[in-house]
């Protein structure tokens, strides 16, 4: 049964030895993650990878709606995380490429709006290839009212006045609400947003504060029971 | 019950110099336009899986655009389009020098361009196939060829190591036989006219002369018959 997953530094676990990751534990074949991935990311390399093959699993841990990915005029692929850019093939620093895009490109409406947009087409493209599809959310915050409306504040709208602004905010809270109520909750890895972080924190962290060895072990076991 | 009907491309499909009632896609009988002149393919991809995330067309119709382009977001949550003769944002029609600037300085390749237009070509195919969606291909602006020379010049700029000349070389290649492969996935049979054919080569070709400046204002018989040839395939 090949087994496929993608995702951020959650899913790559490139912090812990290869025998003690959670996806060598549930048997994948293939790991398309890296640390510091972003959405954009996982899902560019996750049609790349459909189009040439049909895993039987796929799993992916959605991270941070944060993060951005940028092409390099050299053609490879810079990560770009509030935090850090980097590349991804040579793991040089692009500070340049990190102060371009949270200067002029970030927008946390759209950064989010997009994920949903992603979760809900792979989930679509999946079911009608009989893919097994298992989303989780690697570590970013809960999605509630509160979360959405802050969100819509970002959305592209006019702000001519008060009362306009506000209709704006509500309109935009619907948009991502009506996206939120596509996704299909039964193929998420215990519940609808269910975060790897929340689930391992009760288990001693690693260094670097991602989950440590125990809390990967634990995971992968919840992870084989929706095999 | 109306068929539904959905064109997504640039210009040479949003037909924005045209009155509506001279466009093709109107003429074609299309239910919705969700094209943009100046839209480059990760534009004209992103905004046909959002669409058909909220609609099951009958038919969609996508006009392919030129790798030269990019799209970028502003922070302000509208989208900007970014093509060698202007970057603009596509909401409120500003003027984004920097932001041009910076992309075809540190951020456009065309290897990536086109490796990735391949790979949104096969994914739409293959979604569409798989929903029962007749789905309709053609180029717009877009002029790479897909022969075995074509290929190697676009590899030249894939990432590669550089280390001596006998492994770019080989880089290049490699590169070349990738592309290769993505074209071969493609399905030959739902391109307009015939495989990887090309609208405004079409205008070009039997109506020399006639379309004029960067924003493609296109001649109306021209339009019109371009019309009739996608009518023929549906």
């Amino acid at each position: 049964m090949p087994i496929v997953v993608n995702g951020c530094s959650f899913t790559h676990e490139f912090h812990l030895d290869k025998e003690n990751r959670w996806t060598t534990k549930i048997g994948a074949i293939e790991n398309l993650a890296i640390g510091g991935g972003s959405n954009e990311r996982i899902f560019h390399t996750t049609i790349e990878y459909l189009n040439h093959t049909t895993p039987d699993v796929l799993i992916i841990g959605w991270t941070n709606p944060e993060r951005f990915m940028l092409s390099h005029s050299n053609g490879s692929r810079v990560a770009v995380t509030p935090a850090l850019a980097f590349n991804e093939q040579s793991g040089e620093k692009h500070d340049v490429h990190r102060k371009f895009y949270y200067k002029y490109c970030h927008n946390q409406f759209v950064n989010f709006e997009n994920t949903l947009h992603y979760m809900i087409h792979l989930q679509e493209y999946c079911k009608s290839k009989q893919i097994k599809l298992l989303y989780f959310n690697s570590f970013f915050t809960k999605v509630d009212d509160t979360y959405l409306t802050g969100l819509a504040r970002n959305a592209f709208m006019s702000r001519e006045d008060e009362d306009i602004e506000r209709m704006g905010i509500q309109a935009n809270t619907d948009v991502l609400r009506k996206l939120i109520q596509k996704l299909d909750a039964s193929i998420w890895i215990k519940e609808l947003w269910y975060s790897m972080e929340e689930h391992c924190k009760k288990f001693p962290l690693h260094d670097d504060v991602h989950p440590g060895t125990e809390g990967s072990n634990d995971w992968a076991e919840l992870v084989k029971k929706y095999l | 019950m109306t068929k539904i009907i959905c064109v997504s491309g640039d210009s040479f499909t949003h037909e924005y110099l045209q009155k509506p009632e001279d466009r093709w896609s109107t003429h074609i009988g299309a239910t919705h336009n969700i094209a943009m002149g100046g839209a480059g393919n990760d534009r004209i991809f992103n905004s046909t899986i959002k669409f058909l995330n909220e609609t099951t067309p009958d038919t969609l119709i996508i006009g392919w655009s030129s790798t030269a382009r990019g799209s970028l977001y502003h922070n302000s949550g509208s989208r900007v389009i970014v093509a060698p003769h202007r970057c603009f944002d596509e909401h409120t029609g500003e003027d984004y020098d920097d932001i041009k600037k910076f992309y075809y300085s540190n951020l456009h390749n065309d290897f990536v361009n086109f490796e990735n237009v391949l790979n949104y070509m096969i994914f739409i195919q293959e979604y569409c196939k798989s929903k029962g969606i007749k789905l309709l291909y053609f180029r717009s602006v877009m002029d790479e060829q897909i022969d075995q020379q074509s290929l190697m010049k676009i590899s030249e700029s894939a990432f590669m190591s550089r280390d001596n000349p006998e492994i770019t070389k080989q880089g290049i290649k490699h590169n070349s036989n990738k592309l290769t492969k993505l074209i071969n996935k493609l399905d030959k049979d739902i391109w307009i006219k015939e495989f990887w054919y090309s609208m405004k080569e079409h205008i070009d070709n039997n109506y020399p002369g006639q379309m004029k400046g960067p924003a493609h204002a296109l001649p109306i018989n021209a339009v019109k018959e371009w019309g009739e040839i996608v009518k023929s395939c549906l």
